[in-house]
């Protein structure tokens, strides 16, 4: 991870401060830019930095405005620091372009989860997809559309398959409950959460170990879901 | 009764207008074809016509229906002596003048009870924005601490990264500094509750204003080191009846604000005169000023001004200042003067609330009198946190 560079745009300098000690701590070389002005330039500039980590409270520029300028000039992933815990407002921001977001307050461990999860994303982005993926137990064939769990061929329908799918492309990272609804269903039905809740419990039902306390697909309140346990494979 | 009054003062003029015709027709008619005495019957649309058209409505109708009684006295029962259509009018004009009287009294009441709904009502409101203004900055202000103080102790926490004990005393330094800010923050919104609800304490003995100010600048020390601080006290200043500590967190804070809103170098002048019955304390300096979009509600709650590079502060400090400053029955404004900067003033009353704005004077002329302050009756420092 070594030189990789994180563009830390944050307007308390506190805040900003513990990041860039932390992230320094693991090899990666911060940026720190205090205003919206100052973080596009940083972000967009050369050499561009990996990941940009972005605050949603800006003294000069509207967050979310910050995020698409960000998203139309460059593909570098964004994720959103939010101190507002507002759910709409981590949908907008990930409808306008990031690619996930840290709540404040965040421990360390949780925000380079996050950071690892997008440099991964970023990378795997220019190669083709791996044949078979292996998460915890479960073993996944995108292509050959199989799923086994354990050794045990797990049967799916198709629209199960193409939830999971949604989530394996995005393993690690937020998916919100429109997108997936998208995947499944087609543009038009990003409000019925109802529905998706039913797939994801079949989904759960048939991958998880323990439905009622699930490893993989987690519940992220008022945003969506996101498959974990990559990295322990 | 108030209910069927209230249902016919609900009625529009024109509506009251017309039926008091009639009601003067139907009167008069009777009056004419029949032998009865139906005089006292006129005064009915005399009090609906002064509902109507208020006192100038109910004058002329007064005098109108004076003059049709008299007519029909006349045509119906050729009255020749003039005394009993006297007599009428004067009935008539008496009644529209008592109407009008309870009228205009009736609607007084009515409107303090209405101004009075009002009030409580935008007391209501107020208090409520002020809630929800709180939940918002107590939601921003505690959590953006609190994520400094979470994110460093994580890192100290952690095993398994690497960090030179530089990086770890800066992590320990911002963590006290966090842990300040968030007492801070507490003690404001203590502050601003108390003011609020009018329950701001002061503990007032008489103090001298030109030993607060050295003593506030010397106890902001690294706060005003980049900023020239010149002083102007009056030498005749009288002892003001005040809270030294509260007085002390005003200035304070109007000190911090200069030395934090203008840049490094800019001179701050703290002034104090006596002008009337009023000391007139100033803080100016001369930085760039206010924009005027930051101006109108400066002294409210939460209205914090962004400065890029430096944490949001909470807003509330001014709004604090003014809470003092009004609790001892001062004034405060804030406005740009003609040579540039900005200026803060307040003012403090002089002598004592019930003493008599002469007491201040008495005592300034005879310090060592046996009822009189002593001028040496400051109090302890108090150890800063």
């Amino acid at each position: 991870m070594s030189g990789v560079t994180i563009l830390v745009i944050e307007d308390d300098p506190a805040v900003s401060q513990a990041v860039a000690i932390g992230l320094a701590g693991y090899g990666f070389t911060p940026q720190v830019a205090a205003t919206g002005a100052e973080g596009y330039r940083q972000a967009v500039g050369v050499p561009a930095p990996a990941v940009v980590l972005l605050d949603l409270g800006l003294p000069d520029e509207d967050g979310l405005a910050l995020c698409i300028r960000i998203r139309a000039a460059s593909a570098v992933p964004i994720i959103i620091l939010t101190a507002r815990g507002a759910e709409h407002e981590k949908v907008s921001a990930l409808e306008s372009g990031a690619d996930d977001y840290v709540t404040k307050p965040f421990g360390l461990r949780e925000l380079l989860a996050r950071v690892r999860v997008a440099l991964r994303h970023n990378v795997a982005r220019a190669g083709p997809p791996p044949p078979m993926i292996r998460i915890g137990e479960l073993w996944i064939s995108l292509d050959h559309r199989q799923v086994a769990r354990a050794g045990t061929p797990v049967h799916l329908t198709p629209t199960e398959f193409a939830l999971l799918a949604a989530l394996v492309h995005n393993a690690g990272r937020v998916c919100t409950h429109r997108m997936l609804l998208q995947t499944i269903r087609g543009a038009g039905y990003g409000a019925d959460t109802a529905l998706l809740r039913v797939y994801i419990a079949q989904l759960r039902a048939k991958l998880e170990p323990h439905a009622a306390t699930p490893r993989y697909i987690q519940t992220e309140p008022g945003v969506g879901y996101r498959l974990t346990g990559w990295d322990e494979g | 009764m108030p209910h069927l009054l209230a249902r016919i003062g609900r009625q529009s003029p024109a509506v009251l207008l017309l039926v008091a015709l009639l009601l003067l027709a139907g009167i008069g008619w009777i009056d004419v074809v029949t032998p009865l005495a139906v005089e006292p019957l006129y005064l009915l649309p005399i009090s609906l016509a002064t509902w109507a058209g208020g006192r100038g409505g109910g004058l002329v109708w007064a005098g109108g229906s004076a003059a049709f009684l008299i007519l029909a006295d006349f045509t119906s029962r050729g009255y020749a002596t003039p005394l009993l259509p006297l007599w009428n009018t004067l009935i008539n004009f008496s009644m529209f003048l008592c109407f009008s009287l309870v009228l205009s009294w009736a609607r007084t009441l009515t409107r303090e009870r209405l101004q009075q709904e009002q009030d409580r009502a935008a007391l209501l409101a107020r208090t409520d924005a002020l809630k929800t203004e709180l939940l918002q900055a107590v939601s921003h202000d505690v959590r953006t601490p609190l994520a400094a103080i979470k994110t460093s102790i994580t890192i100290l926490l952690d095993t398994e990264g690497h960090w030179s004990s530089t990086s770890q005393r800066t992590l320990l330094e911002g963590i006290n500094e966090q842990c300040n800010r968030l007492t801070r923050l507490v003690g404001q919104l203590l502050d601003i509750s108390r003011i609020d609800g009018g329950m701001l304490q002061l503990e007032r003995d008489w103090y001298a204003l030109d030993e607060i100010v050295p003593r506030v600048i010397a106890q902001l020390g690294s706060v005003l080191a980049a900023h020239p601080v010149q002083t102007a006290c009056a030498p005749d200043l009288p002892l003001i009846w005040l809270d030294f500590t509260r007085i002390e967190q005003v200035l304070t804070n109007l000190l911090e604000n200069a030395a934090k809103y203008t840049p490094a170098g800019t001179p701050i002048a703290v002034t104090a005169h006596v002008a009337e019955e009023w000391i007139w304390v100033c803080v100016q300096d001369g930085g760039p000023g206010i924009p005027a979009a930051d101006r109108a509600g400066l002294f409210a709650p939460f209205a914090a001004r962004r400065v890029p590079g430096r944490p949001l502060g909470t807003g509330l400090g001014l709004s604090i200042v003014r809470g003092i400053v009004v609790a001892h029955g001062g004034q405060i404004t804030a406005a740009p003067p003609p040579d540039g900067g900005w200026v803060v003033q307040f003012t403090l009353p002089l002598g004592r609330p019930g003493a008599g704005p002469s007491a201040a004077r008495r005592l300034q002329a005879s310090p060592g009198a046996a009822d009189g302050p002593a001028r040496s009756s400051l109090p302890q420092p108090q150890p800063e946190s």
